[in-house]
């Protein structure tokens, strides 16, 4: 999965202070969407192992973002059999209740581990997921069908 | 479900007993340090090579380095004799000989990581002799310690983070205290200094070396200008001060090795019957720790 690799590479370059708190939910919104196009055939266990590395790159406690991984693939591929995947409101809506689900329970860990700074900017990752994502979806999408044209 | 109730478990492990998970943390880390080498040698291409330098600015560094150089090697010529003298004195007074250091740069890999734990990694591990708890200096100012070491690489954790703390001491007034990182970007807490007590804005905190960890009389942080308050009632001050690393632009680091009391009074007690002049030659070419870090940093 050249996407997901692509995506862990993003989520850690460096950014400045100011404006990593506007850091879209990359790995999260390239589940979503091979939630989205391949449906059940996306692997959870990809996005745990996904989960752990990025743990130990962030030296967040272990199992935090693979927990969170984890149920954000599994509630979209849920949800997204119930929808009509290319309606673009439905998945907005979607997006936010995943990834929404997804920063609660990683701030509910970081509260228990102290590990929270209290800042509302908090929430500024999902604001800037939710608007990167019909690009990031069509690119990804774009290179999907390029790839299955071509094989 | 089998994998959600192991990521728990997982979380619950690690916080109970951070020390069990250790061998699948050097683990994740070792498979994923070729990507952080991927991400981080953009920055380095870009900052280390000089490749778009002047060539005015690099013969105008050439210059003052070398004036530096000068002014080190003159300065490190007292410093051996000031140290032979020492190490004789001590050995006469059979007291046990003081603690030495030994010195190697290192760098660090550019990488984000959670905004309010200070990590770092580093391109040095245990292949080049790094270990756990190991100091990290940057420049004069301590930068911070190791926490974890693969073969190849070194995870430390900065004065900033928020589970870190460094025992201190007011360079002005000899008080001691405890410095506590509050996250990247924000400044370190001054905590258990007395509500009576007369700290002031400007003032340098200097690591205490109480601990035994990091070595004594280091910088550590600044009180920033209206950083103490003293509340009523409070027991102890709240005393705000600014890390004197600077986090974000500091990419070259110094490892130190603590040799606690090199035993070598004998061979010195015997020295001290030859002339002095070729005692010193001998000395310099034995024991010199500040050549060692030229030739480790020179690649």
């Amino acid at each position: 999965m050249a996407s997901l690799l692509i995506a862990v590479i993003l989520t850690i370059i460096p950014l400045g202070e100011q404006i990593s708190f506007w850091r879209p939910e990359w790995i999260a919104l390239t589940l979503i969407h091979w939630a989205l196009v391949i449906q059940d055939r996306v692997s959870l266990v990809m996005a745990f192992v996904v989960g752990i590395a990025i743990d130990t790159l962030y030296g967040s406690i272990l199992g935090q973002h693979a927990l969170g991984y984890v149920l954000v693939t599994y509630l979209s591929v849920r949800l997204g059999l119930r929808m009509n995947p290319e309606a673009f409101l439905q998945q907005t809506a979607l997006l936010i209740t995943t990834l929404g689900l997804y920063l609660l329970i990683s701030l509910w860990v970081q509260g228990v581990t102290s590990n929270s700074d209290g800042s509302w900017l908090y929430w500024a990752t999902l604001l800037s997921s939710v608007i990167i994502w019909p690009i990031y979806h069509a690119l990804l999408g774009y290179f999907h069908t390029q790839r299955k044209a071509l094989g | 479900m089998v994998l959600v109730l192991s990521a728990l478990m997982l979380m619950a492990v690690d916080y109970r007993n951070p020390d069990a998970l250790r061998p699948v943390r050097t683990a994740a880390l070792m498979l994923v340090y070729p990507l952080l080498v991927s991400v981080d040698s953009p920055h380095r291409f870009y900052s280390t090579s000089g490749f778009f330098a002047s060539q005015s600015t690099l013969a105008m560094e050439n210059t003052a380095l070398k004036e530096q150089i000068q002014l080190y090697a003159a300065q490190q010529r007292i410093i051996s004799s000031v140290q032979q003298e020492n190490t004789h004195l001590r050995a006469m007074l059979k007291a046990a000989p003081s603690a030495s250091y030994n010195f190697t740069l290192a760098e660090t890999l550019e990488a984000a990581n959670d905004r309010v734990r200070g990590l770092a990694v580093l391109d040095k591990g245990s292949n080049n002799g790094v270990h756990e708890s190991q100091v990290v200096l940057s420049g004069e100012n301590i930068y911070g310690q190791i926490i974890e070491v693969t073969p190849f690489s070194s995870k430390v954790i900065q004065l900033v983070d928020r589970s870190h703390t460094i025992p201190v001491r007011n360079q002005r007034t000899g008080e001691r205290a405890l410095a506590s990182g509050m996250g990247r970007g924000l400044a370190m807490e001054i905590k258990n200094l007395p509500s009576n007590s007369d700290v002031k804005d400007g003032d340098i905190f200097v690591s205490s070396g109480l601990g035994g960890l990091f070595p004594p009389d280091f910088p550590v942080a600044k009180v920033i200008p209206q950083g103490v308050e003293f509340k009523p009632g409070a027991a102890f001050a709240t005393v705000k001060a600014l890390p004197l690393v600077n986090y974000e632009a500091t990419r070259d680091v110094l490892l130190i090795w603590r040799k606690p009391g090199v035993p070598d009074p004998e061979p010195h007690i015997e020295a001290a019957a030859t002339p002095p002049a070729k005692d010193t030659d001998t000395k310099e070419a034995g024991t010199s720790k500040l050549a060692h870090p030229k030739q480790e940093g020179s690649h």
